[in-house]
């Protein structure tokens, strides 16, 4: 059985996730933010890691970092209740690109939050694949160029 | 690509202040928030779905996502009138992009209200806008006249290109509509019309959000919205932007 992985310091989210996942015949661990995710990932494998942006304790960038730099080549699909693309000027500030930064790190899809079932399911299915061997391009981070933002449809 | 530019801004010198920063950052928080309980609605609406099938519990579940469904328009509603929410601006032919806009203006107004497009001949400037933005701004206008007009009405909307100021100037117009309760009462501002809630307080329905959401996408795109008549016979908006063209 395929194992993923949920970190996001929402437990709404992440009960809401493990059943959605469960449904579709996941082992699924939770972790409430990147620090207890680290320590979740350093005692089990996973095939997937699907993580959440914006934590007030070690974010979903910070993890991705740290998951890197202890080499571990999980896909990792990044998640955010805010938007990700470029937002136009706002307070004299352009937000930053957070996609691009998701890219960047190596994040193989993005999902704009609300996703649907559907598009949750599209992503499984592009990050992990029907095999459920995770797509880990050689040497470096899985899929680094291929990201793609889930958030048509709605 | 050569680069473009806008000739001006329209709302240059325009008294419409911008979403203030505070009120802005509330939106995108509570639209953040939402976004979090409204992706848990949504998984677990799906597994209700799943274990109902066909018997028990599918046809609530369906509504329960329709719900849902309206919710996270409300929210991208929102994010626009923060100011979150992406552009990647591009170069449109305006007419092109009303007409295949048709069907779904006319789903959202509704089979009782009827539509007439008037597109110069449909030779337009072209306009640099972000598609889906300008799209969700014509439909939340539209939204917003087809829910005060009820039943009955048309909704008209004459475009042309002005020469005199370098815009395409697009009127919409709730022709044979009754106004919206509140533009009735002594008390209205029509300065007050694009503040939320300001119009659907008073109607019971609607986002509250579709007028500010429409003039900021409007804004961000070099152009103005603005309330130019409201009368026996409707309201009337002009939505202007900038035409767009190389250097």
């Amino acid at each position: 059985m395929r194992r993923i992985l949920v970190i996001d310091d929402d437990e709404i989210v992440r009960n809401a996730l493990q059943a959605a996942l469960k449904m579709r015949g996941f082992s699924v661990r939770l972790a409430k933010d990147g620090v207890d995710g680290m320590r979740e990932i350093s005692h089990r494998t996973v095939d997937l890691v699907f993580v959440d942006i914006f934590m007030p304790t070690m974010d979903g960038f910070e993890f991705i970092r740290a998951l890197r730099k202890a080499e571990h080549q999980v896909p990792v699909v990044v998640m955010s209740g805010m938007k990700m693309r470029p937002a136009f000027p706002c307070g004299g500030v352009d937000a930053p690109d957070y996609l691009r930064m998701a890219q960047a790190l190596g994040a193989v899809r993005a999902l704009q939050k609300p996703f649907s079932p559907e598009e949750l399911t599209a992503v499984l299915e592009a990050s992990i694949g029907a095999s459920g061997r995770a797509q880990v391009s050689p040497g470096g981070a899985a899929g680094a160029g291929g990201l793609a933002l889930m958030v048509a449809g709605r | 690509m050569d680069e473009l530019a806008p000739e001006e801004s329209a709302h240059a010198g325009n008294e419409h202040e911008a979403v203030p920063d505070a009120m802005a950052s509330l939106a995108r928080g509570v639209a953040h928030d939402f976004n979090n309980l409204l992706l848990a609605m949504m998984l677990y609406a799906d597994l209700v779905a799943w274990k109902a099938g066909d018997g028990e519990g599918a046809a609530e579940a369906r509504e329960i996502r329709r719900a849902v469904d309206r919710g996270c328009r409300l929210t991208r509603q929102l994010q626009s009138y923060a100011g979150s929410d992406p552009l990647s601006a591009e170069t449109l032919d305006l007419g092109e992009f009303l007409r295949e806009m048709e069907p779904r203006l006319r789903h959202v107004l509704g089979p009782d209200i009827a539509l007439d497009m008037w597109l110069d001949g449909g030779v337009l400037w072209p306009v640099n806008a972000d598609a889906a933005h300008l799209k969700e701004a014509f439909l939340a206008l539209a939204g917003e006249i087809g829910i005060w007009m009820g039943k009955g009405g048309t909704m008209v909307l004459d475009v042309g290109n002005r020469s005199q100021d370098g815009f395409i100037a697009i009127g919409v117009d709730g022709d044979g509509a009754r106004l919206p309760p509140v533009a009735t009462q002594a008390a209205f501002d029509p300065a007050r019309v694009f503040e939320p809630y300001y119009i659907s307080r008073t109607l019971g329905a609607g986002s509250g959000l579709g007028l500010a959401a429409c003039r900021t996408v409007v804004e961000h795109a070099g152009g103005a919205l603005e309330l130019e008549r409201w009368d026996a016979r409707g309201m009337r908006f002009t939505l202007r932007l900038p035409r767009w063209r190389e250097l």
